[in-house]
């Protein structure tokens, strides 16, 4: 075991430079890819609830703008390291790039912790950022939105401190409002529907008719639930979900062979998507130990809850009928559960492409808010799926041209676009 | 007979027309007033006072000149003349010294002292009835004197006497008592008061404890507004001995020995005693009471409470021992009446379950006699579709024994808010979650994201059925979605999410059939003085009573009702320890010195040490994540609330794993304690204050204690923590690869038989985990 600890910026590096020899990349684009173009340290002097005043310490990380303005979250944590938000900022670029938006890769936060601090203290923090960034951010340089322990308020403060400094409407400047406030409507199918957009590509590229599909999905949140509602809505079937159940702190899988029915299992499921049990067995579904999900004898599996969900133990479950996986999570799978699909030939859409739908349907609100004109829903969902099928057949036809994996494909279209990007503006 | 004008409401002031009169009329009085004239003089130092005193003294005794005090024989009665003499010099000597208003002053007060003496006679007297003290204070009404008229020894000498007779002979009761319950207040209590005839009963502790808290912020709302106005729902009392009475009626005296049988024996024939009480009958005088009272609370519901004598004294709570049983108030007068006898016979029955009984045991109270007093009080609500609900209700804490945020001083106090019933505010629930928020700190939430909110908020909520006519619990959901804006407080307390996931109060735009509402209470805790009235609240109580006190309270949406005030209370584990002294070094496995809260763990039989460098260390996020999963097994297998987990940093951290063990509440769920381990001179942002499951430690009684080794007078024994054997690999073979950084210590085998003892005293605010023999430490 080494004893060199964790980082996760050397992480993102260690994987940007295994892209970067299949792309072979020059040094110059290497040098410039590999770190952040531009990082912002500052403090934050906050008036507290007692009179006193404390300095946070907030930071803003813009990764590569050549595609377009950043765009990525801000969090609040109390142990935010610089190479954390490295890190993401640089996921971020690869993210955007990968779907083909025009936009770059940013990410940002603040030390503090939320749980600490009066909703007016976390307000001064929020105005304090933008009074120290207002002159590095805006809707055509750096679009931030809610991360890890920020909510929409947060992000609402912000915005009204930018318009206000900058004496201007500028909705365009965050993504994630209301729909009230200058939102996308679309918003909540966004990710999931995504996920289905690229598994129906994913099945016609291999040939297989979606109406003879059967799928088990992990996890009955968000994501899934508008997942099983566009593979009914394109004639496939799921047949198993699974879910956390809240009192008995342990997830249970929920299996119907003729299909589940994702509205009546949300008229039995609680807030977070946990099913109650009692109520579906009466509906007819078998009740497994949440484990189960993986090993049903289905045609494709989608991973939609955690991460690591698909690992060296659990890998050897998976059904041998079973021809793809869409991970609808993040990092769902282990580098050595990921050895074991390449072997047995699964095809693989990696999360960061399935999962692209909700950072593109961002990119639509900012589109929206620039503009001051805003879609119907159906107009956003007909874009997503333009974007999401062009998106995956650049992918595939990588990883088909190139004999590339598909997670390897994905990030090699991806860094290849900022690449291309950055050299086209002569910058390298 | 018109009263008097006040002696500065005439044009002149006239002592002697007043002494004029009483010469002729009641002369002892007289004799009485020229008495107090004398002391009065003496003591505001007038020396002819003393003289007069000493001469009228020697008079009685017939002899001139000194005489020795101790002499054997009789004193000489005094003569007529001498005593008549007596008193005119005493208010010839007034009348040089204090102003005519000043005398006339005094007579007033002194003449309407001594009119009292029939009911300090009565109160005094251990002898008298309820009933005959009843009367008495009924005449002390019809005089029409308010007891600041009086002077203070009398009001003193009647406040307290009364305060004993009817509420508690504590003197750390009656000390605060005597200074805002007012003997007019015991006139108005006495029409509220249903006694067996020659009851020489008292009220009982928590009725006690809630008319002194009622009388307090009735004096005290005159002064400070920023209370508001406070209320005690209408209320009647059946007084200590009625259970005396009852048992006596039914010829049920063998009950009394059930408390010295063994105590299985007791919860074996608890039912059976419950239904023998049920089928019991109460005397006539009881039920015509009860009718009385039921008359005057009207068909509303009502519950009825315990009020023991042993209960809410300091000390003993016995918090939930005994019953409090609401009840639909529905039907004809005789349904009413019946249903109203058969929950006070159930209280009743309760002072001999085995909860009770076991509890006495274990604090010496078992030979303690207790009487089980009653009360009958309104439950504040009001009627939303077929269901009855005050629109909140919870219990206040003058000290936060659940500090989620190192700004949050001890007594910041802190309030647990339910919507409905405040049933579920009062006891730990498990499966559910009430609103916690610190009163000294209004603005700090322990939930910040929308996750968070909707998890952590009330799901479920009691109610009273109107057209069932029983007490029962529904899901959140379900009652909103039926009663919809009707509600009480639904403004305050409820909050929809838009797809955003930005909560907003709920408004006229609000459809209950569609958009899913959560309890956040926000409307409540940031748009209304709420939290600042508690804080208030708390305050002027726990000042006044000498101590922290905990608090039941409910609102109907517009006022805010007191049920219960006293002494903040410990269950057994959850008091402040006794901390050892001089340990031997070798025996400590750490001490804290910081955000410590009360409590004990006595017998812990294993630890899981997650070494901090060595899980700084992993290379990798899945070795990282494996730790989480191996803390997840070693919860399923380690015994249930015996093992305790110490750990780098954050327990649970979301964002950077390295700065905690990535771990769900579902991993930790059974140790009984969760230790956050500072880096070596790190300060409190270290660590999480277990924030990422607080509630549902709060919940289910898991401790948490941060520790900052290195810092102040913290110790960490990483030599026993590393050196013990690792057990790691005897418990769960397929994790030992982790036994570099998961260490499990199983104390027994390490020690020789020991276990390990948590003992945590938040009053010092130190914590001390030491080797020991197992059994409850009682610091000696």
């Amino acid at each position: 075991m080494s004893t060199k600890p964790f980082n996760a910026f050397e992480m993102a590096q260690a994987q940007f430079d295994r892209v970067a020899d299949l792309l072979d990349l020059d040094r110059a684009t290497r040098e410039l890819l590999r770190v952040p173009m531009r990082e912002y340290h500052f403090s934050i002097p906050v008036r507290m609830d007692d009179g006193s005043v404390k300095v946070f310490r907030g930071f803003r990380v813009q990764h590569n703008d050549a595609r377009g303005p950043a765009k990525g979250g801000i969090r609040f944590h109390p142990h935010e390291t610089i190479d954390t938000v490295r890190a993401l900022a640089t996921w971020m670029t690869w993210k955007c790039a990968v779907v083909d938006i025009p936009l770059g890769g940013g990410k940002g936060g603040v030390i503090c912790d939320p749980h600490h601090l009066s909703m007016r203290e976390q307000e001064g923090i929020c105005r304090g950022w933008v009074r120290q960034m207002w002159r590095n951010v805006g809707p055509l340089t750096d679009v931030p939105a809610p991360d890890v322990m920020t909510t929409p308020q947060h992000m609402l403060w912000m915005l009204d401190e930018l318009e206000t400094i900058r004496g201007e409407h500028l909705p365009g400047f965050i993504t994630g409002k209301p729909v009230h406030m200058g939102g996308s409507l679309g918003r909540t199918e966004a990710t999931g529907y995504g996920v289905i957009f690229t598994l129906r590509e994913a099945l016609k590229v291999k040939g297989i008719d979606i109406r003879t599909c059967t799928a088990s999905i992990q996890g009955f949140g968000n994501v899934s639930q508008y997942a099983v509602r566009k593979l009914h809505e394109l004639g496939g079937k799921v047949v198993c979900v699974s879910s956390w159940d809240q009192a008995d702190q342990t997830s249970y899988a929920f299996f119907k062979a003729d299909g589940i029915d994702a509205d009546a299992l949300m008229g039995i499921a609680d807030k977070f998507g946990g099913i109650d049990k009692a109520k579906a067995k009466e509906l007819g579904y078998t009740v497994l130990p949440g484990a189960d999900w993986i090993a049903q004898e289905v045609d494709i599996l989608i991973p939609a809850a955690l991460e690591n969900q698909i690992s060296a133990d659990t890998v050897g479950r998976v059904h041998e009928k079973v021809k793809v996986i869409v991970e609808g999570a993040n990092g769902p799978t282990t580098p050595e559960a990921d050895e074991v699909i390449k072997q047995r030939g699964i095809f693989v859409v990696p999360d960061f492409l399935a999962n692209a739908g909700g950072v593109t349907c961002s990119y639509f609100e900012q589109v929206q808010s620039n503009m001051n004109y805003y879609w119907e829903r159906d107009e956003v969902l007909s874009k997503l799926d333009t974007k999401m099928t062009a998106a995956f057949h650049s992918v595939y036809e990588m990883a088909e041209r190139q004999k590339f994996y598909m997670r390897d494909a994905a990030y090699a279209i991806a860094i290849n676009r900022v690449a291309q990007a950055s050299r086209d503006r002569g910058w390298v | 007979m018109s009263p008097l004008p006040p002696p500065d409401a005439g044009a002149r002031h006239d002592s002697s027309v007043v002494l004029a009169f009483l010469r002729r009329t009641d002369y002892p009085l007289l004799t009485r007033i020229a008495r107090r004239m004398i002391n009065h003089l003496c003591w505001s130092g007038v020396d002819e006072a003393h003289e007069l005193l000493q001469r009228f003294t020697l008079d009685q005794r017939g002899i001139a000149g000194a005489s020795a005090p101790d002499e054997n024989r009789p004193l000489a009665r005094q003569s007529p003349d001498a005593l008549a003499r007596f008193i005119d010099d005493a208010f010839a000597l007034a009348a040089s010294v204090l102003s005519e208003a000043e005398i006339v002053s005094c007579l007033e007060r002194w003449i309407k002292d001594d009119k009292t003496g029939f009911l300090i006679e009565s109160s005094e007297n251990q002898t008298t009835t309820l009933a005959q003290l009843a009367e008495a204070l009924e005449r002390f009404r019809d005089m029409g004197i308010a007891d600041t008229e009086l002077s203070p020894s009398t009001r003193n000498v009647l406040r307290v006497s009364l305060a004993r007779r009817f509420l508690t002979e504590d003197l750390h009761f009656i000390r605060s008592a005597k200074n805002c319950i007012e003997v007019q207040d015991f006139c108005d209590l006495v029409h509220h008061v249903i006694s067996p005839p020659l009851s020489r009963g008292k009220l009982g502790g928590k009725s006690s404890g809630l008319l002194l808290a009622k009388h307090i912020v009735r004096t005290a709302e005159a002064h400070d507004a920023s209370l508001g106005d406070i209320r005690v729902p209408k209320t009647y009392y059946v007084t200590t001995d009625g259970i005396l009475d009852f048992i006596e009626h039914n010829h049920l005296q063998d009950v009394y020995d059930r408390k010295y049988l063994p105590i299985d024996q007791v919860r074996r024939e608890y039912p059976h005693i419950v239904q023998v009480f049920k089928n019991s009958h109460f005397t006539p005088d009881t039920m015509k009471g009860l009718s009385v009272a039921l008359d005057d609370l009207g068909d509303g519901p009502v519950i009825v409470r315990s009020s023991s004598l042993l209960e809410d004294r300091f000390g003993t709570a016995f918090s939930g021992k005994y019953k409090s049983l609401f009840l639909a108030n529905l039907g004809s007068k005789a349904e009413r009446l019946g249903a109203l006898m058969d929950a006070i016979a159930e209280v009743y029955a309760s002072v001999f379950g085995p909860d009770p009984i076991e509890y006495r045991a274990e604090r010496g109270l078992l030979d303690v006699h207790e009487e089980m007093g009653v009360m009958i009080q309104e439950v504040v609500g009001q009627r939303a579709g077929r269901y009855f609900l005050p629109a909140y209700a919870g219990v206040a804490f003058s000290r936060n024994e659940f500090r989620w945020s190192p700004r949050i001083r001890r007594d910041d106090g802190l309030v647990r808010l339910v919507v409905g019933l405040g049933t579920r505010a009062v006891d730990r629930v498990g499966d559910d979650y009430p609103i916690l928020a610190a009163p000294g700190q209004p603005g700090l939430r322990i939930n910040t994201t929308a996750d968070e909110m909707v998890r952590y908020s009330p799901h479920f909520v009691d109610v009273i059925n109107l057209e069932a006519g029983v007490f029962e619990t529904l899901p959140l959901d379900q009652l909103v979605r039926e009663v919809g804006h009707a509600l009480p407080g639904a403004r305050l307390l409820l909050a929809t999410w838009d797809e955003s996931g930005l909560p907003r109060p709920v408004g006229v735009d609000w459809d209950p059939a569609r958009q899913t509402a959560v309890a956040t209470f926000e409307g409540l805790l940031s748009r209304t003085p709420f939290l600042g009235r508690m804080r208030g609240l708390l305050a002027l109580l726990s000042e006044r009573i000498g101590g922290p006190v905990d608090l039941e309270f409910a609102s109907d949406g517009r006022t805010l009702y007191l049920l219960q005030c006293r002494p903040q209370s410990y269950g057994t584990d959850d008091g402040p320890s006794p901390l050892p002294v001089d340990v031997p070094h070798e025996r400590v496995v750490f001490t804290a010195d910081r955000y410590v809260s009360n409590g004990q763990l006595p017998d812990i039989t294993h630890v899981v040490y997650v070494d901090p460098e060595a899980y700084g260390a992993l290379p990798d996020l899945v070795s990282l994540r494996s730790v989480g999963e191996a803390v997840g097994a070693l919860n399923r297998v380690l015994p249930r609330r015996q093992f305790i987990l110490m750990g780098p940093g954050r327990w649970g951290s979301r964002g950077d794993i390295k700065l905690g063990v990535s771990v769900t509440y579902a991993d930790i769920s059974n140790t009984a304690m969760l230790v956050e381990i500072a880096r070596r001179g790190g300060s409190a942002p270290d660590v999480s204050f277990g924030t990422h499951f607080f509630q549902d430690l709060v919940e289910s009684g898991i401790r948490y204690l941060p520790l900052f080794p290195g810092t102040g007078t913290s110790e960490l024994n990483d030599t026993f923590l590393r050196s013990s054997p690792n057990a790691l690999a005897d418990v769960l073979p397929e994790w030992a690869h982790l036994a570099k950084v998961v260490r499990v210590v199983d104390v027994a085998a390490s020690t020789g038989g020991q276990v390990l003892k948590v003992l945590m005293n938040a009053d010092a605010d130190r914590a001390v985990a030491m080797l020991a023999p197992p059994g409850r430490w009682t610091g000696r």
